[in-house]
């Protein structure tokens, strides 16, 4: 009885750690889903609305789940007048937001590019910039459905697997 | 707004190097930024260049040398890092802050189809510091106000004489009722974001409680707007002079709304002659002319009727005893009496 009880326990346990990994890719696509989602809301507030960054990261921030920290960070940087550049403000809420490290270095390599390229131009050209990024980003949330759904049905499979075989072991 | 909050506007906007070097904000009327070149600073209508310790100078050799960094960091935080959303101002030359001030900027333009698309590599940037002058509109307000009617006034002076500043201070105290029996609806047309300098769409200087301000808006079609829209009693307007605004203003002036507008101009004479003007001075469309001495800022010399009588004249002695007042308190002659 000890003994059955104790393989329910490892084999949940293992399918949990599959699951843990499996989730992880899972992150990826809502947070690449939610910037994408804040790219339109940018697109929308800059050309309706001629908004300026600061008051659009903070209505960003107030809507999105995974990345409000991330826009509530940049709108504040942006009301410190620091002597730094757009960019580098928008650098380093990239490196210091917890949420990115979900992404793969590509996605933040896209999201980090997208900061050199806002905020310093004519509002056509800007929504022209933020159309070709919306672009590159759609593409990067379709590349982590396809990697999630091949890769978490592994995970999985292999949470079990190692649950197993542990459990084997043991007995 | 009081002065700490107002000069904030101009200490935010200003590149790190040039702000930490800038000490008194509250007597500055300007800041003179070209790339290359010394800041100039101009204090009760004298100039300095800012010291490159800090504090200003007249030495040159110790000035301050503006850098390319410098000017894109201004650019910058006018814009709020948002260049898209000022691209319309840029183009005209101007955009205003937060407090009221102006900035002023000049560069390379360019021109598609014969239009100025926009404006890039900015080199040379001027920044204005707002200062309103309350009390300014005091003693004019007599001859405008009969009782509860206003009468429909035109205020003519030559460029920077301060017709801006007095009708700014007639519409506050219009506005708030300012001792006089009671407060009225006021709609501002404020085509180049003079008379109430918004920022953001809310008016930095103070309109009164009863002003309704259309900003950035073409002064005929805005008159028109304000109109239908707000129902004002007075429509205050600046630096008419088109056609189609002498049109707007009879039509208002049908309505049963009265005007205020300023005009360039000498006197009552000059604008008669004009012929957008010809006829609405000619049928005494305007009840009242206030006209502003020239080359004194902010003195109004004469007030006439719509006859061409006149209502007031400044006798030479008081003249001559502003011109003392003036030189006692230099840099603040910007002295609004009747």
């Amino acid at each position: 009885m000890i003994k059955f009880v104790g393989v329910i326990f490892i084999l949940s346990g293992s399918f949990m750690c599959g699951h843990y990994f499996a989730d992880r890719y899972l992150m990826r696509v809502y947070i690449l889903e939610e910037f994408m989602q804040a790219l339109q809301y940018i697109y929308s507030e800059i050309e309706y609305s001629v908004a300026d960054m600061s008051e659009v990261f903070d209505m960003i921030a107030e809507r999105t789940k995974y990345l409000s920290e991330f826009f509530k960070c940049i709108s504040d940087s942006l009301k410190v007048k620091d002597g730094s550049v757009f960019s580098e403000k928008w650098k380093k809420s990239c490196a210091d937001e917890n949420n990115l490290s979900f992404c793969t270095d590509e996605d933040r390599r896209v999201i980090c590019e997208l900061g050199g390229n806002l905020g310093n131009m004519d509002k056509y050209s800007q929504l022209h910039i933020i159309g070709i990024y919306q672009e590159k980003i759609l593409q990067r949330v379709q590349d982590a459905r396809r990697e999630y759904s091949t890769q978490s049905r592994v995970c999985h499979v292999l949470g079990c697997t190692i649950g197993a075989f542990i459990s084997v072991l043991l007995i | 707004m009081d002065k700490k909050e107002c000069y904030r506007g101009i200490y935010n906007i200003l590149p790190l190097e040039i702000r930490k070097r800038v000490q008194d904000f509250e007597r500055l009327n300007e800041i003179r930024i070209r790339s290359g070149k010394p800041v100039v600073l101009h204090y009760d209508n004298c100039e300095f260049f800012l010291d490159n310790n800090k504090g200003v100078t007249h030495d040159r050799k110790c000035a301050y040398i503006v850098k390319e960094q410098d000017i894109k960091q201004l650019i910058d935080y006018i814009c709020n890092y948002s260049r898209y959303a000022f691209s319309e101002q840029l183009r005209n030359g101007y955009l205003t802050i937060e407090g009221g001030h102006r900035i002023g900027v000049a560069g390379r333009v360019i021109v598609e189809e014969g239009r100025v698309k926009d404006l890039s590599n900015i080199s040379f940037i001027n920044i204005r510091i707002a200062h309103q002058i309350k009390g300014a509109g005091k003693k004019v307000i007599p001859y405008i106000l009969n009782g509860e009617q206003i009468y429909n006034t035109l205020i003519i002076s030559p460029p920077g004489c301060g017709k801006t500043t007095l009708l700014r201070d007639i519409i506050r105290i219009l506005s708030d009722g300012e001792g006089i029996p009671k407060g009225y609806n006021v709609g501002v047309i404020d085509e180049r974001s003079e008379i109430g300098a918004c920022y953001k769409g809310v008016p930095q200087n103070d309109l009164g409680c009863r002003a309704d301000v259309l900003d950035g808006c073409p002064k005929a079609e805005g008159m028109m707007m304000l109109l239908r829209s707000m129902s004002p009693k007075v429509i205050a307007v600046d630096e008419i002079g088109s056609g189609k605004d002498a049109e707007a203003i009879e039509y208002i002036m049908k309505s049963g709304t009265n005007v205020i507008a300023t005009v360039h101009g000498l006197d009552m004479g000059e604008i008669r002659d004009k012929p957008v003007f010809n006829r609405l001075v000619r049928e005494g469309a305007f009840k009242r002319y206030i006209v502003l001495e020239g080359g004194m800022v902010g003195r109004v010399s004469r007030i006439f009727d719509e006859r061409g009588s006149i209502l007031y004249i400044r006798t030479q002695r008081e003249q001559e005893c502003l011109k003392r007042e003036s030189h006692i308190v230099k840099g603040k002659n910007v002295v609004m009496t009747a």
